[in-house]
């Protein structure tokens, strides 16, 4: 090592080496590259008992711990190796770890091996608000750091550097009476540090054993991997190939690459979207060689003689497993132990590496998983399918999200979990296993509670619903918050481009309309008449901005949330209550501050001018939407505030009007509300989605303000804007809604927005006023979802929103839900100059990815939304039976599909193939004796729940009219498509 | 891959982001020349000589003062893989407009009418920040070689990452994304005699990077104050 | 030419350019090495600070100068007024081409040529000059530099004044020779005699005249 002179005197500095490490170049040469390295002596330890590094005010650790194991008398800090990190990270989540030290040399490791185990420790050491962990910057240290050229390979040096470390450490805390304790993954490692003369040294495993504390059990579970190879050399899938080999194979176009997505409707299919969108490439059966849902794969394409095609037959896998014996069941999980060559009914099904020989015409591209690119494995929650041998250690977990496949786990406690939601890690794919191998991780609750089915809805969809934390809730402001008036100026002395000032507005009649029961308003309206003859109409959106600032930990975790996610029972807030509910929300005459968008408009609603800054409000009414159509209706109400009303709702009509003229869609949603009874939380019944004026008033004047926002912040910032866009949908896509509408003899055009929207205009049937709407919900389906972006990384005539027929579009209105509305808030604010801009909304790469994030919690609270609702239709149906309506969506090779209108559900009927029946895919109708279903038909149908299975409760339908023998009932299937706004 | 600036707050070579790199420098290493001098910053290591006054060509005079010629040059064997031209590229010929600019306002050229003087940098290795080098590096030299200035000239490069200023930058921190701006100024005071900056910087930082950079050229300077007066008493004679 | 005893050295104070070294005042000038700026006297130079005693216009003055070592020359050119001391290189009809060897005190570092026209040898009887008259290869003259010249001519220097013109002369025949009377020299071995246009220099000391670079 050799050091050289520091000229440069600067603190913490003492000593500067060079090291020459040498890399490849993309051209395969070999290069050296000195660097440099600067060797600290200010680099502290992290303990609160050492007196020396206290004054770097660093220090974390410091729980006592020296009664926690038998195997250490004294306090002691624990410093686990890389590769129990990289294996076991699961395990430091729990409170037994009480103080860990991380040294430089392993953080830097782990996270190059591994990206999870990289997350884990990045999140315990940083994320977290606790001071179990503490980094300890032994690279940088000069009396700890080992040189790469004293040693052979880089897994010796980390040995090197962990036992200087844990030297040092010994040396360092002799007079605070604490000790380091060295963990390593395995025993050899352990002896070596032992014979080098650091005593304390433990594999994990033994040091989890000797803690005291009986939750060492499930630590020790956590822990339990297969180390033992498989005894049987029955390779069942190919081989990954290795990632070289990928990546030659796809610049050379032999391979693709693509997202791995399993079909909802049969388990043994999937699709693989290659070249970025434009084919689809089929996969099935044995081809899946291990990919899981949602993992990044490498695919090739089959010969042609191989392709196939689905099998347009719905298959799910608890139904099948039902259906074969329990024994069968036994046998195959005992594959392992004892060499069984017995064949089950479940191996045959899915052993078949061949699928049936398609006709050319239907065969559409097929092709096989030649590696993975990227897991994108989470952990999943689910029920343990206990193995039906006493004792057995292995069993089985069946996940919630359908298109998982079991896996296989290790665990003592099988009996105590066989009725509670458990997570599960999978750890592997091996090739001898038919089943991804994976650890438990923790318990959430009891089979069937609410709050634990709520809280695996919530953590299925990776919706973070934790109590705010404390950082968060220091950053509010006091209950008594009032208003400051030093800033606030009269309406007529404001000028544009005025800085740092509020409108006072609360003489206005401004008032809110909102659904019953709503706590947090983020809107109000008002409308009135100016001296010269116009109207002047404004939208004033709570000021979320003035409270939430950039660097808040309050606005970090808005980030994280995005958006308020809304279960049938349960609100999870993007903000803590005091702000949505109380100081930001408008509530009835209380002075707030606002955000206002104020147009000068024509009485045939003609924009003339739009205005745009802060304002103090005192909304006059907080109105629902029933009580707000009253007033209009009574002509008896003739104050300022039911004029106000009026005004607006005739401006919303001509509003409207000029939307549908541009070819604006109306669809149809499936989707209901429960009214639930909140003493007890359960459903009372279905919502009523009557559609009333005042809720289109609302609507056309947010629909105006996102549009008249987005222009101006595009203008001023045209590189990072935040917007939200609707992509016009493939003609291919509408395929479903074009042949089942061409079905009934309706001929839809997809020529253009507007021509769509004329075409379903037309579609009706006297006969039948539910076909047009469910024309709409299939149409519904086709759509494209809307995303947010930033202006600047697409061309600019993409920016269109087609569902509502505008060039741009943002979301400006509903900032105490949505963490978009936030982002414009503080553009719009910059470009008016009441508010400085923060830094990383400049940056287009930011906003990119705060939008690649907003889609995705948007996404996922839809699901939770709508998973929320079917686990209410469920609780709704325990001992309820009932005769509905229901329609005939879609027909398939086994069986048909209903949808329920008045509960949202879809479910499929299998059809047992039968002499007399006629199943007809391809042109959409079952025939039956003499009956006939066509699809889009009514039908009447009886809804109930069925509890043959405790684990998995279902809806059953059964056909009552037309009649047909021998139908029986089964699953349920919602698709989860559809169009955001 | 490593972050220019790690979670712990440290950046890859275990400098804190305020904190420059070790310099050595040494003055007369050429003794051909009127004077020159070595520096190294780091592992960036450049060479300067510089030659004159002398009488300038009759195309390029100026009558009232005298006119700086520099040549920025990189050699070779520098960067990591061997790069073929060492001068005459587009950042070469930026470097040393920017460099004849910045010497401009320091020397006094008002005392050499029709004269030229030449400054020669040469970069033997490169290991990030060239520009602020390569004026560190002149300024030794022109005080070698006796030339009157107002002021030494200190020099410095300031990144911006992650709301953090980063300063003297080694060649792995200065990826293409990265903004960053070389400064320099006169002597100890915070008059800016050269600003350069490459990619784009957000106005609204701009006050940071040139607070952090005016500060760091003052410990520039303190550096090259020292290594100035160490080099003095040896070369004179005793009277 | 001021030769170094009559200096009053200051302490060995090290200065580098920048530096302050004192507030401006009616009796301190700033020298060589050093510039003026509002209100102080910097260094323009590294080396050390000297104080020099001076009597112009019946004042005491101090001159404040910064120097490095005499091996080292100071830097300067030439600019218009001043004296320079230059040695002809060759002649021509109408101008005599010199190369300058110093300027007042400070020998030139570089090359630097000026050509001496025929007009500007001499301040009467302009037109009748025979340049071998006044000046022969290998002379050295003390002259003043009145123009830069333009793109083609160097500079252009001057003999026009009493003081200045030939101070050493080389003969026809290469020999020294030294001046006799205000307008001819003598060799020193052959006792030739030529003409050439003298400067008359006030006390000159044969012993210590300019040496040659």
């Amino acid at each position: 090592m050799a050091t050289l002179e520091l000229n440069v005197k600067q603190s913490g500095i003492v000593n500067r080496i060079i090291t020459k490490t040498y890399f490849k170049t993309r051209a395969g040469k070999i290069n050296k590259r000195a660097a440099e390295r600067y060797l600290r002596d200010d680099l502290p330890c992290g303990l609160k008992a050492c007196d020396e590094c206290r004054k770097y005010g660093k220090e974390r650790l410091g729980a006592k711990n020296s009664d926690i194991n038998s195997l250490i008398p004294s306090n002691h800090v624990v410093i686990a190796d890389a590769s129990v990190w990289i294996r076991f990270y699961d395990i430091f989540e729990s409170e037994l770890f009480g103080n860990v030290l991380i040294t430089q040399g392993i953080w830097e490791y782990v996270k190059a091996k591994s990206i999870s185990a990289y997350k884990k420790m990045n999140g315990l050491t940083y994320e977290t608000p606790s001071d179990r962990f503490s980094v300890f910057m032994t690279e940088f240290h000069h009396e700890i750091y080992v040189p790469p050229e004293e040693c052979v390979s880089e897994s010796e040096r980390q040995e090197k550097c962990l036992l200087s470390a844990g030297n040092y450490l010994l040396k360092h805390w002799k007079r605070t009476g604490w000790i380091p304790v060295i963990l390593c993954g395995e025993e050899g490692e352990r002896d070596r540090f032992r014979q080098k003369g650091f005593e304390q040294a433990y594999t994990v495993k033994e040091y989890v054993n000797d803690l005291k504390d009986a939750k060492r059990q499930e630590l020790l579970d956590k822990m339990a991997a297969y180390d033992s190879s498989s005894t049987t050399d029955k390779l069942i899938y190919e081989e990954h190939l290795s990632h070289d080999q990928i990546m030659q194979g796809i610049a050379t176009g032999k391979f693709r690459r693509g997202t791995f997505s399993v079909s909802r409707e049969n388990y043994r299919e999937a699709n693989v979207i290659v070249d970025e969108d434009l084919n689809t490439w089929f996969i099935t059966g044995i081809h899946f060689n291990r990919a899981v849902h949602g993992d990044i794969v490498a695919v090739e394409l089959l010969p042609r003689t191989e392709w196939t095609a689905p099998e347009k037959m719905i298959r799910l896998r608890d139904v099948e497993e039902l259906t074969t014996t329990a024994d069968a069941i036994v046998d195959e999980l005992n594959e392992d132990d004892e060499d069984s060559e017995t064949a089950t009914n479940a191996d045959v099904d899915e052993g078949e590496p061949k699928a049936k020989k398609m006709k050319k015409s239907i065969a559409i591209p097929t092709a096989k998983v030649v590696g993975i690119i990227k897991r994108n494995w989470r952990p999943y929650c689910g029920i343990l399918m206990p193995s039906a041998l006493k004792g057995a250690r292995r069993h089985l977990f069946c996940p919630t999200e359908r298109v998982i496949p079991r896996i296989r786990i290790e665990t003592e406690q099988a009996e105590i979990l066989a009725h509670q939601r458990i997570v599960v890690c999978i750890d592997r794919c091996p090739r001898d296993s038919k089943y991804p191998l994976g650890h438990y991780v923790k318990t959430i609750g009891a089979l069937g509670d609410r709050d634990t089915e709520n809280e695996v809805l919530l953590l299925e969809h990776d919706v973070p619903h934790a109590p705010f934390s404390d950082a968060v809730i220091d950053c509010l402001p006091p209950e008594d918050w009032k208003p400051d008036m030093s800033n606030v100026i009269k309406q007529d002395q404001w000028k544009p481009k005025m800085t740092g000032v509020r409108v006072d507005l609360r003489e206005l009649n401004i008032c809110s309309v909102d659904p019953l029961g709503c706590t947090d308003i983020d809107d109000a309206l008002h409308c009135r008449e100016t001296e010269d003859g116009y109207l002047e109409c404004g939208v004033h959106i709570a000021d979320v901005t003035h409270f939430v600032r950039p660097g808040m930990a309050m606005d970090d975790e808005a980030v994280m949330r995005s958006t308020t996610v809304y279960l049938c029972d349960r609100r999870i807030d993007m903000l803590p209550a005091r702000l949505s509910s109380n100081l930001c929300s408008l509530r009835g005459n209380e002075e707030r501050y606002a955000f206002s968008v104020v147009w000068k408009m024509t009485r045939e609603a003609e924009i003339i001018d739009t205005r745009f800054h802060k304002s103090l409000i005192c909304s006059k009414a907080a109105l629902t939407y029933e009580r707000a159509q009253e007033i209009i209706d009574d002509q008896g109400m003739i104050d300022e505030l039911a004029q106000s009303l009026r005004r607006l709702n005739d401006m919303s009509k001509l509003l409207k009007h000029k939307r549908t003229a541009n070819g604006a869609l109306t669809l149809a949603s499936s989707e209901i509300r429960f009214e639930m009874d909140w003493e007890t939380k359960t459903p009372k019944g279905v919502q009523n989605k009557a559609h009333i004026d005042t809720h289109s008033m609302v609507e056309e004047f947010m629909l105006l303000a996102n549009i008249s926002v987005a222009e101006k912040i595009l203008s001023e910032y045209p590189d990072c804007a935040l917007l939200r866009r609707h992509p016009i949908p493939a003609p291919v896509s509408y395929k479903p809604v074009i042949e089942a509408a061409k079905k009934r003899g309706y001929e839809l055009s997809i020529e253009s927005g507007k021509a769509l929207a004329d075409s379903l205009d037309r579609a009706t049937d006297k006969g039948n006023p539910m076909v047009n709407r469910l024309l709409r919900m299939l149409t519904t389906r086709c759509m494209t979802q809307a995303l947010y972006f930033s202006a600047g990384t697409i061309p600019v005539e993409n920016y269109m929103h087609f569902g509502l027929a505008t060039p741009i579009y943002t979301h400006f209105t509903s900032p105490i839900r949505r963490y978009a509305d936030v982002v414009v808030h503080r553009l719009l604010a910059a470009s008016i100059g009441a508010d400085e801009i923060p830094s990383g909304l400049l940056n287009q790469n930011n906003v990119k990815k705060l939008s690649v994030n907003m889609n995705y919690r948007h996404k996922q609270a839809q699901y939770a939304g709508r998973a929320s609702v079917q686990l209410n239709v469920l609780t709704f149906f325990k001992g309820r039976v009932e005769k509905v309506e229901g329609f005939i969506m879609g027909v398939r090779s086994n069986g048909i599909q209903i949808f329920v209108p008045t509960y949202g559900v879809e479910s499929v009927i299998v059809i047992k193939p039968s002499p007399d029946t006629v199943i007809d895919a391809e042109n959409g109708f079952v025939k039956a004796g003499k009956t006939t279903i066509n699809e889009l038909d009514r039908v009447t149908v009886q809804i109930r729940l069925d509890e043959t299975n405790v684990q998995r409760p279902r809806i059953r339908l059964d056909l009552i009219e037309p009649y047909i023998e021998g139908l029986s009932v089964d699953f349920d299937l919602s698709t989860e498509q559809g169009i955001g706004k | 891959m490593m972050s220019i600036i790690s979670e712990h707050g440290y950046r890859i070579d275990g400098r804190l982001p305020h904190q420059i790199r070790n310099i050595n420098c040494r003055l007369g290493v050429y003794p051909q020349a009127e004077g020159s001098s070595y520096i190294e910053q780091g592992n960036t290591k450049i060479l300067c000589a510089v030659y004159g006054p002398h009488e300038a060509k009759r195309s390029k005079q100026l009558q009232d003062r005298c006119v700086i010629n520099c040549q920025y040059s990189v050699a070779t064997f520098s960067g990591l893989e061997r790069k073929n031209r060492p001068r005459g590229d587009r950042k070469a010929n930026e470097f040393t407009r920017l460099l004849e600019k910045t010497f401009e306002s320091a020397i006094m050229i008002n005392a050499f009418p029709g004269s030229q003087i030449d400054i020669f940098c040469e970069v033997v290795q490169n290991d990030g920040s060239l520009l602020a080098a390569c004026v560190n590096a002149a300024t030794l030299a022109l005080c070698d070689a006796g030339i009157p200035m107002k002021a030494l000239v200190s020099a410095s490069a300031c990144g911006f990452v992650d709301s953090k200023c980063l300063v003297d930058l080694s060649n792995r921190e200065e990826t293409d994304l990265t903004p960053r701006m070389t400064v320099a100024t006169l002597g100890n005071t915070s008059q800016i005699v050269l600003i350069e900056l490459e990619n784009r910087l957000h106005s609204n930082h701009l006050p940071q990077v040139l607070a952090q950079s005016t500060k760091t050229c003052a410990d520039v300077f303190e550096c090259l104050h020292a290594a100035v007066r160490a080099h003095l008493p040896g070369s004179v004679a005793i009277f | 030419m001021t030769s170094m005893e009559t200096d009053v050295a200051s302490s060995s104070r090290v200065v580098i350019p920048g530096e302050s070294l004192f507030p401006s005042a009616e009796d301190l000038r700033p020298g060589k090495g050093t510039y003026e700026l509002h209100g102080h006297i910097y260094s323009s130079l590294l080396g050390y600070v000297y104080v020099r005693e001076d009597t112009t216009d019946s004042r005491n003055i101090r001159v404040i100068e910064v120097r490095r070592n005499e091996e080292r020359h100071q830097h300067v050119s030439p600019h218009i007024g001043a004296i320079v001391t230059a040695k002809v290189i060759n002649i021509g009809p109408r101008y005599a081409k010199c190369q300058l060897l110093s300027v007042e005190d400070t020998i030139l570092g570089g090359d630097y040529t000026a050509l001496l026209r025929k007009e500007d040898i001499r301040s009467t009887e302009r037109d009748k000059i025979e340049i071998s008259e006044c000046v022969l290869p290998g002379d050295i003259l003390l002259a003043r530099v009145i123009s830069f010249g333009d793109t083609v001519t160097s500079f252009l220097i001057s003999t026009a004044e009493e003081q200045l013109g030939v101070v050493m002369a080389t003969g026809e025949t290469g020999e020294k020779m030294m001046t006799k009377d205000w307008n001819t020299v003598q060799g020193v071995e052959t006792g030739r005699v030529e003409t050439r246009k003298i400067a008359k220099v006030p006390n000159l000391n044969l012993h210590s005249t300019t040496k040659a670079k």
